[in-house]
């Protein structure tokens, strides 16, 4: 194809979009709407993925110890404890060192700890591993131990977290499927009345012989451009929305790590205005089909 | 040129447009093709240009069988296979000469080609001074002469006219068949649908009489046959 070629059919695309003015703009709206909807689905995930992540990084065995153990039956076992295989460190956290912690971590509230008598804690022994995967076949170990009263580590919340990530995947699957559809329906609607506007030139491209994609590029370029416009709007909506909600998040919620803007945004985009293009394509395609039956 | 062997069109409908055709039709002859409407002229056309095929047997163009051709190669066959009808088919936001220059910029000529080519053609259908106008300024014989203009400028091998004089007065009629006449005596194939008997009879020119899907008559120097 010549590149002047290229040139009239993009020209053309864009005539046939602004021709098209009311119903145009009732396709970009409807398509950044279904866009942003899904674009903060992405994000939801992208973030549960993240902490989930964090979380697991962070997830140590933690292995309380009966009470009265003697300094030596102590080392013991955590010379026992560093012999498993992918352990990585071992720490002994006493249990006036364990309220400490506790206190510092409620902030200028520790004081109510001062309303308690005694200490209720335990001593323990913090296990790091190297693969958090080996994480309760460790734990398993280090529970046999004599010396070990109980063992903890935080597997619960993490897979509780994994199995609430899946569930949203498949409601923004689902979400995703049904909002294409709804873009797919207002696109091809919207070209179609193009297409209706435009079949006598249609007709007689098919006559004198001009290719069916020579026909088709104008449509699918008008398809495009009403999907992309709907991306790039949407595009900045959750931009901006999620900018917003990261210095939010920062203030009142500055312990749940979120993902930084930069990274996550770009792949949204790149992904939004992908999607946009392709469903205007498809959309464009399936409304010029019934015509270049000439 | 064109050879038909064994041709049956029969519709989804049921319908049976052609049945068991054989024709052939030399480079550069002019042929009429009369008959009842509905008898299947129209479908013959189709299957020339391939926006039909034949339920049975065979269709050359040029040489080519026309059923076996790939979808992208049936816009080939167009460029070299004109085609004009009844209501002229123009489009009627574009001039003159925009109407003629569109059928060559859709199957991507150089726009300095097209600047030669349309006002050349303009010239021989006698509508030189007309190129700025719209086609409702024309009158229905000068509109007919636009699309005829359209169907040969990109010199066809081949004519084909659906009834082109349908619309038009005898006068007028007349002016289109001796434009048709000089196509063809500058080497194009003519085939011309037609319920015009005076045309017919006065033309002396080959006439396919088809009924009911068949041909019924084939005649040099043949006239219209039926009493109207």
């Amino acid at each position: 194809m010549r590149i002047r070629t290229v040139g009239r059919l993009v020209l053309q695309g864009a005539k046939n979009f602004r021709q098209n003015g009311l119903m145009s703009l009732a396709s970009v709206s409807i398509t950044s709407l279904s866009l942003i909807i899904l674009g903060a689905f992405f994000l939801l995930i992208f973030n549960l993925n993240y902490v989930g992540g964090v979380l697991e990084g962070r997830v140590e065995i933690r292995a309380f110890l009966k009470d009265n153990l003697a300094p030596e039956q102590r080392a013991f076992l955590e010379d026992q404890i560093k012999h498993i295989k992918t352990v990585k460190s071992v720490d002994y956290i006493s249990r006036e060192k364990a309220l400490e912690r506790l206190k510092n971590q409620f902030g200028g509230r520790g004081e109510i700890f001062n309303y308690i008598s005694g200490n209720p804690l335990p001593d323990m022994i913090e296990v790091r591993t190297r693969e958090p995967g080996r994480l309760p076949w460790v734990a398993e170990q280090v529970a046999r131990l004599p010396g070990v009263e109980k063992v903890s580590y935080g597997k619960e919340f993490v897979s509780r977290l994994f199995a609430f990530t899946r569930t949203v995947w498949i409601l923004t699957s689902v979400a995703a499927l049904l909002l294409s559809v709804a873009i797919i329906f207002i696109i091809t609607n919207t070209i179609r009345l193009t297409v209706f506007a435009r079949r006598r030139e249609i007709e007689i491209m098919k006559l004198v012989g001009a290719t069916d994609w020579f026909i088709r590029w104008p449509f699918l370029f008008e398809g495009m451009f009403l999907g992309l416009a709907g991306a790039v709007i949407a595009t900045l909506v959750v931009d901006q929305s999620y900018l917003i909600l990261l210095n939010k998040a920062q203030v009142s919620l500055p312990f749940v790590p979120l993902i930084s803007h930069d990274a996550i945004l770009t792949r949204i985009s790149v992904f939004l205005m992908g999607t946009g293009a392709l469903i205007g394509a498809i959309g464009s395609l399936i409304s010029v089909k019934r015509f270049l039956h000439v | 040129m064109i050879q038909l062997y064994n041709v049956s069109k029969i519709y989804n409908t049921g319908v049976v447009a052609l049945s068991n055709i054989d024709l052939h039709i030399p480079k550069g002859d002019f042929v009429f093709l009369v008959g009842p409407s509905g008898a299947g002229k129209s479908t013959f056309i189709k299957l020339i240009i391939g926006s039909e095929l034949p339920t049975e047997g065979q269709v050359l163009v040029g040489g080519k069988n026309v059923s076996r051709l790939k979808p992208q190669e049936i816009p080939l066959l167009r460029r070299n296979a004109g085609v004009i009808f009844q209501d002229f088919k123009l489009l009627p936001d574009k001039t003159v000469y925009e109407n003629i220059s569109f059928a060559l910029e859709v199957i991507e000529v150089s726009r300095k080609e097209i600047r030669r080519r349309v006002p050349a053609i303009l010239e021989l259908v006698g509508l030189r001074d007309k190129a700025d106008m719209m086609p409702n300024q024309l009158s229905g014989g000068e509109q007919q002469r636009v699309s005829m203009a359209r169907a040969i400028v990109n010199n066809p091998l081949v004519l084909l006219a659906d009834e082109p004089t349908g619309n038009l007065d005898s006068d007028t009629s007349w002016g289109i068949m001796e434009l048709l006449s000089e196509i063809n005596h500058r080497g194009t194939t003519v085939i011309m649908a037609t319920h015009n008997r005076d045309i017919v009879n006065r033309m002396k020119r080959r006439v396919v009489a088809i009924e009911k899907g068949g041909i019924i008559r084939d005649e040099r120097e043949g006239a219209y046959g039926y009493a109207n």
